[in-house]
């Protein structure tokens, strides 16, 4: 069951937007201030960029899976510890996402809210859509990512008028440390492009647009800088106060008229926005699992990512916040290593694998455009 | 070993059928309904509160909040209890207590302030109820003059007896009087802001009446029909008739207490040097020249454009606004009007009237800032420019000067552009 290359940058897309919207961007005030807005959007540039690396490695791996394609490259012991990496931050992004919808529901959208009501259906959903597959969690992003765009350009238009400009100046007042501490601190939060690993071999190329990942990518880092944009524009010094941005946001630009109930609309398509997302990278955990342990069926590896987080609303209800391991160097870390040391050391390896072969057995690469010719072809002679 | 795999398959697809999908539903649904069952309604615990009046008297926090009770008839919807305590958390606490509800303020759009709290210091008060009590930020802040249970009843019955909402005529203020919204969120900006600087609606409770203010029953008894209860034992109501006015009157905090009030007067002659505030009047005397005949003429601002340029020149500071206005000529007060005011086809911004106009706005600069230097508020965000735009010579020149008269040496330059709508 392969999604075809659309899907794909619309699942880069959403990856790119989810875990922007709650605690982020007060998080990045606290040590890079005004300039903020400058750390998310270099390090998504960063990110866009690993993006273009991963497609390139995808098209290498050809119908391998990752796990094939990695073991090939790096040997098996090697392997097993990079997927051990890949789990690590996998269960970082799923336990984030799952705990800050949990905070957001039951603590933001709700007086009085039971989190057992919501976390265990959402831990239903999860398991529902790791069950059947990564073809379904992409139509689902498919369906709802234009509502999402279309309401977070709302949400933010709609502040607009009422942020000061001001307040972004002076630039660079503090010089650069604070704004590389920043990103190191909250490199976590980044690292969009991981999910991707575990989507070698599940893509199909022929359908491929050379600009159609591009222009997506641009695009939600334009929607997240336009977000982050009216959020330090609006709330400027009290941005540290806020953990709850998209609604913060709305809440705050709220008129009397009837017009502002929409904005709860654009809420409610945000979590579902962010309950795929979850669905994703619990998606991405329960195959890396697979890989590592060599389990055969899906059931066994759903049951551990379900428990995984069921256990984060257990042990995390009274004792710690997501947040705080965020914070911590371990998950910067293993961000700074999954996502912009792996993606390179497997380039490199790949070239040396294939040096050694010369002559010898080369790692088949698909060449899809040809294949998309071919099929070019046989359609003019079904004609 | 295959075989069992297979029946565990064999097994899992029996329990996950399409038939069996619909009872595993069925049965979740009835463990997430049934227990509402055994729940009383919300509204029967928990108290919405969409106003909650605040002040300290004698040293006991007294509070009084507006309680929605959903109910046919349109005067029992709203009810006032009042309660006090130790501290905040105690007062509010003891309102719970007498009506067995818990008070839920996540409705709650309006927090007024007494003057005693004000005086005192606002800031534990909001970072309390916004933290504590989930007040939304967005919710209208006023001070008021009067007691904490005659204001709450009198809002409660304007709304009930008029129809009039407080925080809509205190969200009215922004587009008139305040260059902003007077509002939680806002207050804290001024307030974390270097300045300290906040601002508030002042709304007052009287028993006589003026020229602007509404009247309103101010306790359970006469118009508000028996809708309301009062708890309070030390109940400082008095005639049943009282009078909201909100007469454009500006509370100034700084570092969270009440500093001083501006006066509707004062609070125009500085808006016309904010961009935020759009609307304004200029009214000019003695104008005299083919059209007028020493005419008092009021002006209204249609379009503002204000650039302001801070700079510095031999290390004094400049503070430049260049004001680019869009007038219409609203009235015209003469002696004897004469036929020269009803030709049509003629510019009525006459030289004349523009140099007035520009004479005037310069005067009122001069005023407003004075008031700022003398009572060392800055009202038009001179250091917000400043820190913004000239940032090192600005630092350089409050490490000089001080950062409590940083408003005394700067240079203030106005120039000013008048044009009609034509």
């Amino acid at each position: 069951m392969k999604i075809n290359y659309r899907q794909l940058s619309i699942m880069v897309f959403m990856s790119f937007i989810a875990l922007k919207f709650l605690a982020l961007p007060s998080l990045l005030y606290v040590e890079s201030k005004n300039m903020s807005m400058l750390v998310a959007l270099a390090l998504m540039l960063i990110d866009g960029i690993y993006v273009f690396v991963l497609l390139d490695l995808m098209k290498k791996s050809g119908e391998k899976n990752i796990y094939e394609f990695m073991k090939s490259c790096l040997g098996t012991v090697i392997t097993k510890l990079v997927l051990i990496l890949l789990i690590l931050k996998y269960a970082l992004v799923a336990g984030n996402i799952s705990k800050g919808l949990e905070f957001f529901v039951v603590e933001n959208l709700y007086t009085e809210f039971n989190w057992f009501v919501f976390v265990l259906p959402l831990m239903i959903l999860v398991g529902f859509m790791v069950y059947k597959g990564i073809r379904n969690i992409a139509r689902v992003g498919e369906m709802v990512c234009w509502a999402i765009v279309i309401g977070l350009i709302y949400i933010a238009l709609k502040a607009l008028s009422g942020i000061d400009i001001l307040s972004f100046l002076p630039f660079f007042k503090d010089g650069f440390k604070p704004l590389v501490d920043s990103a190191w601190i909250h490199l976590s939060w980044f690292g969009s492009a991981t999910f991707m690993f575990m989507l070698f071999g599940f893509v199909d190329f022929r359908s491929e647009k050379k600009t159609e990942m591009i222009k997506y990518i641009i695009f939600a880092i334009l929607i997240v800088q336009l977000l982050y944009f009216v959020f330090y524009g609006l709330f400027e010094v009290t941005c540290p106060t806020h953990n709850y941005c998209i609604s913060d946001i709305s809440q705050f630009s709220s008129t009397y008229s009837a017009i502002d109930e929409l904005s709860w609309l654009v809420v409610s398509m945000w979590i579902v926005a962010q309950a795929v997302q979850l669905g994703l990278y619990g998606y991405c955990m329960a195959q890396a699992i697979k890989y590592l342990f060599d389990i055969k069926g899906n059931i066994l590896s759903i049951i551990i990512v379900v428990v995984y987080l069921l256990a984060w609303s257990f042990i995390g209800e009274n004792t710690i916040r997501m947040e705080e391991i965020f914070f911590t160097p371990f998950a910067s870390i293993v961000t700074f290593l999954a996502q912009y040391i792996l993606p390179v050391v497997l380039q490199i390896a790949y070239t040396i694998k294939n040096r050694k072969k010369k002559g010898g057995e080369k790692v088949k690469e698909v060449d899809y455009e040809r294949e998309k010719n071919r099929d070019k072809e046989e359609v003019k002679v079904n004609i | 070993m295959k075989e069992k795999k297979t029946e565990i398959k064999k097994k899992l697809k029996s329990i996950f059928s399409p038939k069996k999908l619909v009872l595993w539903l069925s049965i979740l649904i009835l463990i997430f309904t049934v227990p509402a069952f055994n729940k009383s309604a919300m509204s029967q615990t928990q108290a919405i509160v969409t106003m909650l009046c605040v002040d300290k008297i004698d040293d006991k926090i007294k509070v009084a909040a507006t309680v929605l009770t959903p109910s046919q008839d349109k005067k029992a919807n709203f009810q006032v209890y009042s309660g006090e305590g130790e501290t905040l958390g105690y007062a509010v606490d003891s309102v719970s207590l007498a009506i067995g509800k818990e008070m839920g303020f996540a409705q709650c759009k309006i927090m007024a302030l007494g003057e005693n709290i004000c005086s005192e210091g606002v800031m534990q008060v909001l970072d309390y109820m916004t933290r504590t009590k989930k007040v939304g930020r967005n919710a209208v802040l006023v001070s008021f003059t009067g007691g904490v249970v005659d204001f709450t009843q009198a809002v409660a019955n304007l709304n009930l007896e008029k129809s009039l909402r407080l925080d809509r005529i205190v969200s009215f203020d922004k587009r008139y009087v305040l260059t902003q919204d007077s509002n939680i969120e806002t207050f804290y900006i001024g307030y974390y802001s270097p300045i300290s600087l906040g601002l508030m609606s002042k709304v007052k409770l009287g028993t006589s009446e003026e020229f602007n203010a509404i009247e309103v029953a101010s306790s359970d008894s006469g118009s508000a029909g028996g809708a309301s209860t009062d708890m309070s034992s030390t109940g400082d109501g008095g005639e049943n008739k009282k009078f909201i006015m909100n007469d454009g009157t500006v509370s100034l905090f700084k570092n969270g207490k009440h500093y001083i009030d501006m006066t509707l007067d004062e609070v125009k002659k500085a808006n016309i040097f904010v961009n935020d505030a759009q609307k304004g009047t200029v009214v000019v005397e003695g104008v005299t020249d083919h059209i007028y005949n020493n005419a008092k003429v009021v002006v209204n601002i249609l379009k503002k454009d204000i650039s302001i340029k801070p700079s510095f020149k031999d290390g004094i500071p400049i503070y430049k606004t260049d004001v680019d206005l869009t007038v219409f000529i609203d009235e015209v007060i003469e002696e004897n009007p004469s036929e020269r005011l009803l030709r049509r086809n003629q510019d009525f911004l006459t030289n004349a009237l523009i140099a007035k106009i520009k004479e005037k706005m310069e005067g009122d600069m001069r005023e407003i800032i004075k008031y700022c230097q003398d009572n060392e508020v800055d009202l038009l965000g001179v250091y917000k420019h400043f820190y913004a735009l000239e940032n090192k010579d600005f630092e350089e020149y409050l490490n000089r000067v001080g950062e409590k008269n940083y408003l005394d040496g700067i240079d203030y330059q106005i120039s000013i552009k008048v044009k009609s709508e034509n």
